[in-house]
Parts: C-alpha cells; sequence; structure tokens
C-alpha cells in the first residue's frame, strides 16, 4: 500500500464516520453546530494521531497479553493533554464539547485504529493512518454540524443565514431526534450515491476494539452476529 | 428520598443516557436487533453501571481528591472499569455460569460503552453525593434497558416492512426510527420537575 | 524462577507499570503547566459576566458560603460600593436554570444574565435574550409566587416554565441581597 492511499483512504472510502459506522455518540451528541463539530473532529485527530505514534513506536516492546491496558493508558494520556489544552486556551470550545472529551478515551475509532494498524505498522504509516482518519472524521462531523445548524438554528458558522429574513429555524434540529434523522438521512444519502456499496449493511463488531478477542463460536454466534 | 426518586426518574425519562444524552449509541444501535439480546444488555449495563459507580465514587474522594491528582480521572476510570469487566466476566464464569451464559457476552463490549464512563464522571461532576450516586447509576442503566427494549420491539417490526425505500434500507431507517423514539421521549421533559414542584 | 516465566508474567506487568508511569508523568507536566491558566479563564469569565451585570462594579469579594440562602450559588460585593453580583438557579423545564442578578447600592437590579440552562433551545431560550431580560433593569422585588402572578414582569407565551425559573432566581437574589445588606 502505497502512503497516499493510506493518508486517503480514511478521508473517503473507509470514512470512519459515514461508511465503518464508528465513533457514533459524538457524532450525533456535539454536532449542533459546524464550529462544535470541527472541534470534537480537530480533537479526535490529535488524539489519534498520537496515540497512532506512540503505539506504533511501543509496538514491540508491549507484550501481547497487556497490550489492550496499555493502548487504554496512553490514550487516555493524549486524552487528558488534549482536555487540559482546551481548557487553557480554548475554553469556550471546552464548555461546549463538555462531557464529550474525556469520552474521546472510549471512541472505538481510536482503540480500533491502534489494535488494527497501528500495533502493526511502520510509525510512519501509522501517523498516515491517524491523519487520514482523523480528517475523515473531523470532515464527517463538520458537515454534520453545518447541516444541523443551518437547518435548526438558521446560521453557518455562527453567522446569521436565514433568520433576520423572519423563517423560524426548526429548533428540533439541535436536539436529540434531529440528530439521529440528520445522521440517518447522511448515510442514506451515501447509500444512495454509492448504489449501496458505500456505507455497511449493518452495524457489526467489525472496527469493535473487541473483535479480535471475541471468540466465534463461544460469543459470535447469532447474538454477536448482529451485535 | 424525594431527591433520589427524582434524580432516577430524570435519567431514566427525561435525560434518557441514550435518547437524550447519546451516551451508549453503539450498543443501542447494535445490540437492539433482537428483543432477548436487548435484554441481555440492558441487564449486563446495569450492574456494570451500578459496580463502576460503587467503585469509581469512593476513589475519587477518597484517593484522587486528598491527593490533588484529579487530573488522573480519566485514565484511573478507564481503567478501573475495564478491569471491572474482566473481574465480573471471570467471577461470573466460575460460580454462576447460568449468569455468564446469558449476560457474558454482553460484557467485552460494555467496556468500550462510554455510558459507563460517562455516568461515573457525571455524578462526580454534578456534586452527588455516595448513595445518589448509586440509584442515579441504578437510574441510568433501567433508562438504556427501557431505550433498548422499546427500541428492539421497533426493529422487529421494521424487519417486515416492504415500503423502504432502496438507500434508507439497513442503517438509515434505524437512525430515523432512533429519532421517532427520541421525540416521543422529550414529551417526559418537565414532567419530572412537574411531579416534584 | 527460569526465563519463561519472566516473559510470561513479570515482564507485561513491569512494561504496563513504566506505561503508567510516563502517562501520569507527562499529566503532571501539563497539568503543571495549564492550572495557572484555566484558574486565570475561570476568575476572567467570572468577571465578564460581573461586568455585563453590573458595570460599575469592582474589586469584587465572595461572601462566605455560610451566609448564602438556600438557591443561592454565590455572591459577591463589590469592593468600590457599586452594589453585589448573585449567582443562583431556580428549576426550568429541562433542569436547573442558572442566573447571576446585578444589585446595585440601593437595591435595584442593574442587569440579569444566564449562565447555565438546558432549556428548549428556539423556545426557552426566548427568555434569555438581552430584550427580554432587560425588562428587571431598576426592579427592585419580585414577591409573587409564579410569573404570571407578577404584573411587572412579562413571560413570553409559550415558554413560561422557564420565564418562571429566571424569576425565581431573581427572587432569591433580591432575597439575598436583603440577607446580606442586614
Amino acid at each position: 500500500m502505497n502512503k497516499l492511499s493510506i493518508l486517503t483512504k480514511g478521508i473517503i472510502k473507509e470514512n470512519p464516520v459515514l461508511v465503518l459506522l464508528l465513533g457514533c455518540c459524538p457524532t450525533l451528541a456535539v454536532t449542533t453546530s459546524a464550529i462544535n463539530g470541527l472541534g470534537m473532529g480537530v480533537s479526535t485527530l490529535a488524539v489519534l494521531l498520537c496515540a497512532n505514534i506512540a503505539i506504533s513506536l511501543l509496538r514491540n516492546i508491549i507484550p501481547d497479553k497487556v497490550r489492550i491496558p496499555c493502548f487504554i493508558v496512553v490514550i487516555a494520556a493524549f486524552v487528558t493533554i488534549v482536555q487540559f489544552a482546551l481548557k487553557a486556551y480554548l475554553p469556550a470550545l471546552d464548555a461546549a464539547l463538555g462531557l464529550f472529551i474525556p469520552l474521546i478515551v472510549v471512541n472505538c475509532i481510536i482503540l480500533g485504529r491502534a489494535e488494527m494498524f497501528a500495533s502493526k505498522n511502520s510509525v510512519i504509516d501509522s501517523a498516515l493512518d491517524g491523519l487520514g482518519m482523523g480528517i475523515g472524521f473531523t470532515l464527517a462531523l463538520g458537515l454534520m454540524g453545518l447541516i444541523r445548524e443551518f437547518l435548526g438554528s438558521g446560521t453557518a458558522f455562527g453567522i446569521d443565514i436565514y433568520a433576520h429574513l423572519g423563517i423560524t429555524p426548526a429548533g428540533i434540529f439541535m436536539l436529540a431526534p434531529g440528530g439521529f434523522f440528520i445522521f440517518g438521512v447522511m448515510i442514506a444519502a451515501v447509500n444512495y450515491f454509492t448504489k449501496g456499496k458505500g456505507t455497511k449493511k449493518e452495524f457489526s463488531c467489525e472496527g469493535c476494539l473487541f473483535a479480535g478477542s471475541c471468540n466465534p463460536e463461544d460469543k459470535c454466534d447469532g447474538k454477536e452476529a448482529d451485535a | 428520598m424525594t431527591a433520589i426518586l427524582s434524580i432516577m426518574l430524570a435519567v431514566i425519562l427525561t435525560n434518557n443516557y441514550v435518547l437524550s444524552q447519546f451516551l451508549g449509541i453503539c450498543p443501542f444501535l447494535g445490540v437492539s436487533k433482537k428483543l432477548d439480546s436487548a435484554v441481555g444488555m440492558g441487564a449486563a449495563v446495569i450492574f456494570v453501571m451500578l459496580m463502576a459507580t460503587a467503585v469509581t465514587w469512593p476513589i475519587q474522594k477518597l484517593i484522587l481528591d486528598p491527593l490533588n491528582i484529579g487530573y488522573l480521572q480519566t485514565i484511573v476510570f478507564i481503567l478501573i472499569i475495564a478491569s471491572l469487566v474482566q473481574l465480573v466476566e471471570m467471577t461470573l464464569k466460575k460460580f454462576m455460569p447460568p449468569l455468564y451464559k446469558s449476560l457474558g457476552v454482553f460484557l467485552p463490549l460494555i467496556t468500550t460503552n462510554c455510558a459507563v464512563l460517562g455516568l461515573t464522571i457525571n455524578c462526580i461532576n454534578d456534586g452527588l453525593t455516595y448513595v445518589q450516586s448509586l440509584f442515579c447509576a441504578i437510574g441510568a442503566g433501567i433508562g438504556f434497558l427501557l431505550a433498548m427494549v422499546l427500541f428492539a420491539g421497533m426493529r422487529e417490526r421494521l424487519e417486515n416492512n416492504t415500503g423502504i425505500p432502496e438507500c434508507f434500507k439497513g442503517v438509515p431507517i434505524t437512525l430515523v426510527s432512533a429519532s421517532i423514539l427520541a421525540m416521543s421521549f422529550m414529551a417526559f421533559s418537565g414532567v419530572v420537575d412537574a411531579i416534584f414542584a | 524462577m527460569n526465563n519463561s516465566f519472566f516473559k510470561e508474567n513479570i515482564k507485561p506487568a513491569l512494561v504496563l507499570l513504566c506505561i503508567c508511569l510516563a502517562a501520569t508523568l507527562a499529566l503532571a507536566a501539563t497539568h503543571a503547566v495549564t492550572q495557572p491558566l484555566i484558574d486565570q479563564n475561570a476568575i476572567k469569565a467570572a468577571n465578564e459576566a460581573r461586568a455585563l451585570v453590573l458595570p460599575a462594579g469592582d474589586d469584587y469579594k465572595a461572601v462566605s458560603t455560610g451566609e448564602l440562602i438556600e438557591g443561592v450559588d454565590e455572591c459577591s460585593i463589590a469592593g468600590n460600593g457599586a452594589g453585589m453580583t448573585v449567582t443562583s438557579h431556580a428549576k426550568g423545564f429541562g433542569g436547573d436554570v442558572k442566573i447571576m442578578v446585578g444589585i446595585d447600592a440601593k437595591g435595584e437590579i442593574t442587569g440579569v444574565t444566564v449562565t447555565e440552562h438546558a432549556e428548549t433551545p428556539g423556545l426557552g431560550t426566548k427568555d434569555m435574550t438581552e430584550e427580554y431580560l432587560s425588562q428587571y433593569k431598576g426592579v427592585k422585588e419580585a414577591p409573587a409566587a409564579h410569573i404570571n402572578d407578577d404584573a411587572n414582569i412579562d413571560a413570553i407565551t409559550g415558554a413560561t416554565i422557564t420565564a418562571n425559573a429566571i424569576y425565581g432566581g431573581v427572587h432569591l437574589a433580591l432575597e439575598q441581597y436583603a440577607e446580606v445588606s442586614k
């Protein structure tokens, strides 16, 4: 695989949000405005990039037995650093994202990339992979934030678009139901344009941290297969 | 007593972790296709949430706060949750095989369930007492179970629906149904406060 | 103790321990660098909110928590005698609505601002515009049990619960003012 394709696959072909359906919680929760979506995306990108580099560097030192606790510690450390940096330098964004900053730890994209890519590939490849996946995540969240902000508060990046014309924005798009709805429509749009080849047909174990440790006979019979 | 009841009702209905706070979406969408697995997952989540809160709250108040190392919160909490899940899995496997058979398969998935980590951090941030935190954990778990069960019922109906447009089949229609369920839960807003006003 | 025992059991534990230590050190360093900035931000944010509700105030001193009445979170008296700011909360539609009220030395409200809330966007937030909140300026008392019973203060149709929460917060703030000025 050449370097460019490692970088670009996360942006379109394997977009973590719209194609792999990973990291649904922050995708739905923080996309009430384009700025919040982009802010969350960039924070996640920073963690993903640092964690991928660190885990790739440590991949020959970490024993297989304790690799998952090690990954979690490395990721949690970077998440906390990002959290402090936001609190200190961008307090408004920190207030808007709130609880979802510490929750980057359990974002399946990051653990998934650590397990599936960074622990098996060179530092440069892992960095490119983290960068590509992070950009894909950021773009998807930014786009979704823009759509919800436009419909729900009549603005784009905080700039008034149509509210001054006397048109009342549909506030429901800022709330939980609007989040689910817009996400569903976005995936349907991806399906429509790729003729159903784009997004996965169903939510599945793939990309989950425990997909590998999941014993097929024991766990993936029926119940986990549709999980 | 009223404080505890109002905290519980709030996390079950108005501030439902899944449907209004967007926590634990992955298992909510992933494991809700069949009713029995939805119930199993929900029960396992209630159990782990209660255990996790029971352990993290004292650790925050008795170790992290007095030593002034609150900045280790995220790292400590996620490690506790991960090891707790492992411990519960091993204990169940050894001593309660029937229970392990029904809940065990869901346990590994719970480590990365952000609702559990979110709950433990929320209890600290909201300044709840130990008893309040424990009831908040039970309430959040029940709210999760309720959302799972209701949604599993909706999805079983969707299975046989032939009128879905091609590009909406599968994931998109699932999300649109979740949107409608979330909308129905919005009707609870204000109700809980009105009861205890 | 043979070599394979070390490899199987001791080494993983040691590696995990080292990674934990390194992570803790990195966090301690980051914390030491950012904490002063975070504290400054909190003070700055509080001062900005105070400047909004009580523009003449300066050099605030907080009243001790023992003197606060229930529902009041914080009360600061301006050192230059301009008055005080009170932060209070009351139940709205989606939980507590937290407000900051500025009260001048004559006991008149100089400004009200909502600092924290979880009300419905586009509905409850109608009660949080500067235009709506400006009706509290100059008010000396908010004695009614519900906003609809007070002829001097208007509620916005369809968003009465939020308006009433703000009214309740103002009521508490004025009570706190009376308590402190006694």
